[in-house]
């Protein structure tokens, strides 16, 4: 009995509640210039949704920071036609300008997001997501712009869909599980799957929009493949091989994973999994030594039949309200004047 | 003169002799072919840089389109310049003319633990209180209609974004920093241009970023200028009216001790001497030989 409760303590992970750190916006100032310009000369009075594309990559080791969810000049774009940097991933999303700072506050946020939410399970259950895996990261923009003021009020939502009964163990580091010998090799075949190449001439360095911030990872015989998300079924069925779901973290905590977990989970449970081995996957450069692993303990695929999205951006203080920024200093001249020597 | 040979000395370590271009040796200056295949070996090298086009109505014919500028984004700026010590002597270093990478001399760098930080949540809360109140702007403190959400699965620490994270919650104020190299036709130079933001993400107005800008530099040689590929945004600029002087003491000075720069390691050279200006802003010049 006593050697039955120590194999009992050493076999199982302790499953908890998870936690995941929320993405954290990063607006470029020559966005807010071009969304200025493009209301002025394109929307003008309509408020209608305009595509976007937004970007972010694995979390500063270095500084432990996490990245940054970023939109730039370059961010409003055609779909599939969007310039991301090598090494960043891709977000669609939509920005919606208002024309007053009422209709700003009237609008129903709730319903928007409840509507994201909704798009993101239509992409996980008709399988559009394995194919794209950058559409579990889809997120909105509210925005409201007092172009004479160059003031702008804004708010991100970045929809997750809520997982009720989702457990899974403590993160442990990737070198409990793969040698040094095994972490070179997903390094290399995930360079290999996103492009092949470890360098980049300045034309390559921006790419059309690499869409494989979540993989798959197979380990059979001690060989270790980074697969595409719609060899899902090939990976999972794969007979006595290690199968694992991992994703680019944005995340630099030791004990949490980063937001794109959420969507990547609540795809999981549509295929029918109980459990899964999770890589929080965080290179720095070729090293990826700082990666993390876990097990997840799936709720049943009926969670997805009637979808509940959360995920408004909340302000620097922790509140949930849009966030503001001023240009002013920047862009009026006067101050300008003031300011240059 | 000590520390500017030793910096020479082991910035030649990196490099490889191989012949110069003749107005790069003679001069310290560069011709747009040049300041090209400089920056490609660049990001080549420091994959953080990249070559931006900026925008088409401020193109410049004799850079390629795809290629007018090169920029690095969200450098972090961990501390204030203000935060490093000098002694007495420096001013005396100030009018010699050996150019930037003297004038620091007798600098002397505090540790990381002596730094001031902000330690707690309320000095963190009232330093962005005030930076907002800097920055112009009213709090905003309405949700809108967004009902509270009930999702025990969003890790919120109530941290701003870019905060440091340490063992023991030890936070450090973390700024960040575009920097963006032009290439400037009159003086035949790279130039630099900086755009910071605070650990909230808020855009940095003209006097906080010059906190980040070494003192003696501030006011000479840095000023808030309108960006020349991007219409109507203000950066710091780092003037280069002094940039062929010290590049071409700095290429003299690898000369005499054997070694010759190549042209397209210009940009290593010069982003090492720049560093002098904003010494707490940590973007990548390493020269890596490999890999």
């Amino acid at each position: 009995e006593y050697m039955g409760t120590i194999f009992a303590l050493r076999c199982c992970h302790i499953l908890m509640s998870l936690q995941f750190q929320p993405f954290n916006s990063f607006v470029e100032v020559a966005f807010w210039q071009h969304l200025a310009n493009h209301k002025l000369d394109h929307l003008k009075l309509s408020e209608n949704d305009v595509y976007l594309e937004g970007h972010y990559t694995a979390a500063d080791l270095t500084h432990q920071t996490p990245s940054c969810f970023s939109v730039d000049r370059q961010s409003i774009c055609t779909e599939n036609e969007g310039n991301i940097p090598v090494n960043h991933y891709k977000a669609p999303g939509s920005v919606t300008v208002f024309n007053t700072m009422d209709a700003f506050r009237d609008f129903v946020k709730n319903t928007y997001l409840a509507n994201l939410g909704v798009q993101v399970s239509q992409d996980i259950q008709s399988g559009a997501a394995l194919r794209s895996p950058s559409l579990l990261n889809r997120f909105g923009l509210l925005v409201y712009a007092d172009l004479k003021t160059w003031k702008f009020t804004y708010w991100f939502a970045f929809p997750a869909l809520s997982l009720p009964g989702l457990e899974a163990s403590e993160l442990e580091p990737i070198s409990k599980t793969f040698s040094d010998g095994q972490q070179t090799a997903l390094s290399r075949s995930f360079t290999v799957l996103t492009g092949g190449q470890t360098r980049y001439t300045p034309e390559e360095w921006y790419t059309s929009g690499a869409d494989n911030a979540a993989f798959l990872v197979r380990v059979c015989h001690q060989e270790v493949k980074a697969c595409p998300l719609s060899q899902w079924d090939e990976v999972f069925s794969s007979g006595d091989c290690e199968c694992y779901l991992a994703f680019v973290d944005p995340c630099p905590l030791a004990k949490n994973p980063g937001w794109p977990l959420r969507n990547l989970l609540a795809l999981a449970c549509t295929r029918g999994l109980a459990t899964v081995n999770i890589i929080c996957y965080r290179p720095q450069a070729a090293d990826i030594s700082k990666s993390c692993i876990m097990q997840c303990q799936l709720p049943g695929a009926s969670v997805l039949t009637e979808p509940k999205a959360v995920g408004w951006e909340r302000t620097s203080a922790g509140k949930l309200a849009p966030r503001v920024v001023d240009l002013a200093p920047m862009m009026d001249h006067k101050l300008l004047a003031e300011t240059a020597v | 003169m000590a520390p500017l040979q030793s910096f020479l000395h082991g910035m030649a370590e990196y490099l490889t002799p191989v012949k110069t271009s003749s107005s790069f040796r003679e001069k310290g200056v560069l011709t747009p072919e040049e300041f090209v295949e400089a920056g490609d070996l660049l990001v080549m090298r420091c994959p953080s840089w990249t070559w931006e086009s900026g925008e088409s109505s401020k193109r410049r014919t004799y850079l390629p389109a795809n290629k007018q500028y090169l920029v690095t984004r969200n450098v972090p700026c961990l501390h204030r310049v203000s935060a490093m010590e000098y002694t007495a002597e420096h001013d005396e270093e100030m009018d010699n003319d050996d150019g930037w990478t003297t004038t620091h001399k007798n600098r002397e760098t505090n540790s990381m633990e002596d730094l001031p930080e902000i330690s707690t949540r309320e000095e963190r809360a009232v330093a962005a209180a005030a930076a907002a109140a800097r920055a112009g702007m009213e709090p905003v403190d309405d949700s809108m209609g967004v009902v509270e959400e009930d999702d025990s699965m969003n890790l919120w620490h109530g941290k701003s974004y870019m905060v440091a994270e340490e063992p023991k919650d030890n936070i450090v104020k973390t700024r960040t920093y575009d920097v963006c190299i032009t290439y400037d036709k009159y003086y035949q130079t790279p130039r630099v241009w900086l755009f910071g933001y605070d650990e909230n993400r808020h855009p940095l107005n003209g006097e906080q970023v010059f906190e980040d800008i070494s003192q003696d530099h501030a006011r000479r040689t840095v000023t808030i200028e309108s960006h020349p590929h991007l219409s109507g945004v203000a950066y710091a600029s780092i003037h280069p009216c002094r940039h062929s002087a010290v590049m071409k003491k700095i290429v003299d000075h690898l000369a005499e001790s054997g070694k010759e720069a190549r042209v397209d390691q210009y940009l290593f050279l010069f982003l090492k001497f720049i560093s002098a200006v904003i010494p707490t802003i940590e973007y990548d010049f390493t020269y890596e030989m490999d890999a």
